[in-house]
């Protein structure tokens, strides 16, 4: 249903469309509708390009996690307000989504707040998925942060360089309150999962300690310096600019990436030490991880299930996280190092 | 010397922890292990157990290092066991056809010990195979049994690990469990004579009587529902509860397992079981911990609540029926007593209903009606909590039905919460209508439940017995039903057959609730 494009800024006349909507539903065999809702999930999306793929992983969400989804639209072409009510089950029984899309190209942020905050169903929490090519520097970015009470956004979704997980790290050294994910970082879970297992065994905790070089192929250069920024932070590597850190005895280690595969996809991970080489590497089937290990502690390869790492399962996880986050806050500094 | 890599006092406790993994969440299981299951060729392991240890690998829940052995009678090699399951997994597994490299990587730790349940030779070959994984695989000697045989087979099964050299005591660097299927034992008889060889040779901590409905989200989701919400506690309780209604109801009729069933019966084959379980979760005191002990010791003491039924109030307080001829969806069926392998003048109940009461303070007085039957209108299992009436009627119009309160939590095939309340009609006057208030878990979070096998096999690979049923609530839940049994098998009812195919079940079972002042939700 679509409300007049002329009354995008009129949250009464929107909430009485999303009741027409819900009538509807009552309507449809005279039954009496309910409606299950755990969040607000407010989108901000101003890329053409990656528009269609965005919704499409906001519905994953949302069908998965009974929301009121509020896009906001920032592409030129978008005007106006929909609204839209849906459900899963094939009777129509259960109201299970709300979505409310709002065309803002020239809406100021302050308007755009209180319009998203008016708009929000009371008392659950709001989750703000930011989906813009500049990240921090938006006025409007400043003002929706105010009324989130989660940040998700993604360094590598429109570009594959580092320029947004600087800006990035810049923003995080002066917002440090904001309970942000980074997608980018979010993603490389099953990777550093990966790499821990290599040294899971205590027998091998020596050997973590004396890497010497850290190779990483990447769609995207911010799952590689993630990586890179999170090795740094756990194991007391200091930044040793322009590629490489140093450890606590001050011995170098070298840090490597090259831009390898789908943007957003890490293809593989090699460790060096004195002694071994360590590599995670993506099997051609791009579900599995082939761990090797070769040298002194050569090890039989085995392989790995890469679980859940698609967009939408990354989404969740940032929004079901919550809290802030302490270790990719101290890789997220890190990479800030590398980056100076 | 690496301590001084990390430098500082916590040096060795650095090296304890992986420092890697920090803040990593993983669900796999850290033990290594082989897992053994007996009756490897069987109908269970073909349609679930594989299937659901594929989908705890694909998953990674399984740990880096483990393996796969079945157990059974037919004569085939590690090969053709590996072809099997790999039929098995592309017929039955939610996660689709089998795919390299990780089926490849699955299938190297598969193995097969063909041979018959007593046999020495047999046990022999199986120790060497589990010494063998242990160092290739890397599997450590944790071992888990999952017997999921016939059940005259489990007493031989655990002599024969004693007398092979595989039961705990054998293991000292490692843990052995056993998972075993149900039922356990037929009567309370069977059953702590089961027990006795069973406690001769495992500690009652290593062993996990499985019960799968324990594994369902919707079942784990009733204590969520209880003890992590306010609002229902306070009037979970004799002051508000009117009863409460248990019901399993299954469609189908007894299929192929004729031979078994007929033997068994509604109340051996799901009251005993799967439906007092759920009783005791919905009669639980709080657990003061979420661990396995504290949990089960709360259902143990509803199990010690129950007011004894004697045999002479069996007519009174129980139901029975056994299915006729009927239709579903327009199709006929046949009658109990003329499925395979069933005599044609079986007394055995496809229907039970039975009225238990709980005697402590919280349920005095409350009737718990738990039923369960084969060939009904529909598949439904659910426990439906009905509130008091209001003390006094302030709104409604003449002729305005005020229906108590009602909390719906459905297990299958639906998996959710419903709540029912009144609600005025709109319109100038006060006519008051009854609502329901719903929750699925398909439409709510719009996610399909994991297979309960998968919940269950991972708890017991990880030692978690939470979801099985400890030996004292068997043995109660036994206690409960066997004054029924008894009655029962010494009189025949000479209604049986006495409810159709794909009805709501015999009209003793009606007359048992009326004379109550109740009526059963319609199935």
């Amino acid at each position: 249903m679509r409300v007049d494009s002329a009354s995008i800024t009129d949250v009464e006349a929107i909430k009485s469309e999303l009741s027409r909507a819900r009538r509807e539903f009552e309507e449809h065999d005279k039954g009496v509708r309910v409606a299950t809702t755990t969040m607000n999930f407010v989108v901000f999306i101003n890329d053409t390009e990656h528009r269609a793929w965005i919704l499409d992983r906001v519905k994953k969400i949302a069908d998965k996690h009974p929301s009121r989804t509020i896009i906001l639209d920032a592409n030129a072409d978008r005007t106006g307000a929909d609204v839209f009510v849906s459900s899963l089950d094939e009777a129509g029984s259960t109201i299970h989504g709300e979505r409310i899309e709002l065309g803002v190209p020239d809406i100021d942020p302050v308007t755009l707040r209180n319009v998203v905050a008016a708009l929000r169903v009371p008392g659950i929490e709001t989750h703000l998925l930011w989906s813009a090519i500049r990240l921090t520097e938006s006025a409007r970015f400043k003002e929706l942060i105010e009324i989130a009470d989660s940040i998700v956004v993604d360094s590598s979704a429109a570009v594959r360089d580092e320029s947004t997980v600087g800006e990035l790290a810049k923003f995080f050294a002066q917002y440090r309150h904001i309970p942000m994910r980074d997608l980018a970082w979010e993603r490389l879970a099953p990777w550093r999962d990966m790499v821990a297992r290599f040294f899971d065994d205590r027998g091998l905790r020596e050997e973590l300690f004396s890497i010497r070089k850290v190779a990483v192929a990447s769609g995207s250069d911010a799952e590689a310096l993630y990586l890179g920024g999170w090795l740094g932070s756990r194991l007391g590597w200091k930044p040793d600019p322009p590629c490489g850190f140093r450890d606590r005895k001050e011995a170098r280690i070298e840090f490597a990436t090259t831009r390898e595969g789908q943007p957003r996809r890490l293809s593989s991970i090699t460790l060096e030490t004195p002694t071994s080489q360590y590599v995670a590497a993506l099997t051609s089937d791009a579900t599995t991880v082939e761990l090797r290990v070769t040298g002194g502690r050569a090890h039989p390869p085995s392989i790995a299930p890469l679980a859940a790492i698609d967009t939408a399962s990354l989404i969740e996880r940032a929004i079901l996280a919550g809290t802030t986050d302490e270790i990719f806050e101290t890789a997220l500094r890190t990479v800030g190092e590398i980056l100076k | 010397m690496a301590d001084t890599l990390v430098g500082g006092d916590g040096a060795a406790a650095a090296l304890d922890l992986n420092p890697l993994r920090e803040g990593l969440e993983s669900n796999r299981i850290k033990d290594p292990c082989t897992i053994v299951f007996y009756g490897a060729s069987g109908d269970l392991m073909k349609r679930m157990l594989l299937p659901a240890m594929y989908n705890l690998r694909l998953e990674d829940v399984l740990p880096n290092d483990f393996s796969i052995i079945g157990y059974s009678r037919t004569d085939w090699s590690d090969d053709e066991f590996r072809a099997e399951m790999k039929k098995s997994i592309e017929e039955f597994s939610r996660s689709g056809p089998p795919r390299d490299p990780m089926w490849s990587d699955f299938a190297k730790r598969l193995f097969y010990v063909p041979g018959e349940f007593d046999d020495t030779k047999c046990y022999t070959a199986l120790h060497d195979r589990l010494q063998k994984n242990a160092a290739e695989l890397g599997t450590k000697g944790n071992v888990l049994f999952y017997l999921s045989t016939p059940p005259s087979v489990f007493p031989v099964i655990i002599r024969m690990l004693a007398n092979c050299s595989l039961a705990p005591k054998d293991n000292p660097k490692g843990w052995t469990r056993v998972i075993i299927e149900k039922p356990f034992g037929t009567d309370m008889e069977s059953a702590c004579a089961l027990q006795a060889e069973v406690a001769k040779v495992f500690d009652e901590k290593l062993v996990y009587r499985i019960d799968h409905y324990l594994g369902k989200e919707p079942v784990q989701d009733i204590m969520a529902l209880r003890f992590a919400n306010v609002i229902f506690e306070p009037l979970w309780n004799r002051r508000y509860i009117d009863s409460v209604q248990i019901t399993a109801a299954e469609t189908v009729g007894v299929e192929l397992r004729g031979g078994y069933y007929d033997h068994a019966g509604a109340l051996r084959d799901m009251i005993q079981n799967h439906v007092i379980n759920l009783m005791t979760l919905v009669a639980m005191e709080p657990p003061n911990r979420p661990d396995a002990d504290s949990i089960r010791d709360e259902k143990f003491k509803v199990l010690t609540a129950l007011r004894p039924i004697e045999h002479d109030e069996v007519p009174q307080t129980t139901a029975r029926g056994q299915y006729g001829p009927g239709t579903m969806d327009g199709k006929p069926l046949p009658g109990y007593r003329e499925e395979p392998d069933v005599d044609p003048q079986s007394n055995t109940e496809t229907y039970a209903a039975v009225k238990f009461y709980i005697d402590n303070w919280r349920w005095s007085g409350v009737p718990f009606y738990l039923r369960s039957g084969k060939r009904l209108a529909r598949k439904v299992s659910e426990i439906a909590v009905r509130f008091n009436p209001i003390p006094h009627r302030l709104f409604g119009e003449a002729g305005d039905a005020l229906e108590n309160n009602a909390l719906v939590m459905k297990i299958q095939p639906e998996e959710g919460v419903t709540l029912r309340f009144s609600a005025k009609v709109p319109g100038p006057k006060m006519h008051i209508r009854s609502v329901n208030m719903d929750f699925n878990y398909g439409t709510g979070f719009g996610v399909v439940s994991a297979p309960a096998y998968e919940r269950l096999i991972g708890d017991a690979m990880r030692g978690d017995a939470t979801l099985f049923t400890r030996w004292d609530a068997v043995e109660r839940a036994w206690e409960a039903v066997m004054p029924i049994l008894e009655y029962w098998q010494a009189l025949r009812d000479k209604t049986f057959p006495n409810y159709p195919a794909g009805g709501q079940g015999p009209p003793q079972s009606d007359a048992m609730l009326k004379r109550d002042g109740e009526e059963w939700r319609r199935i």
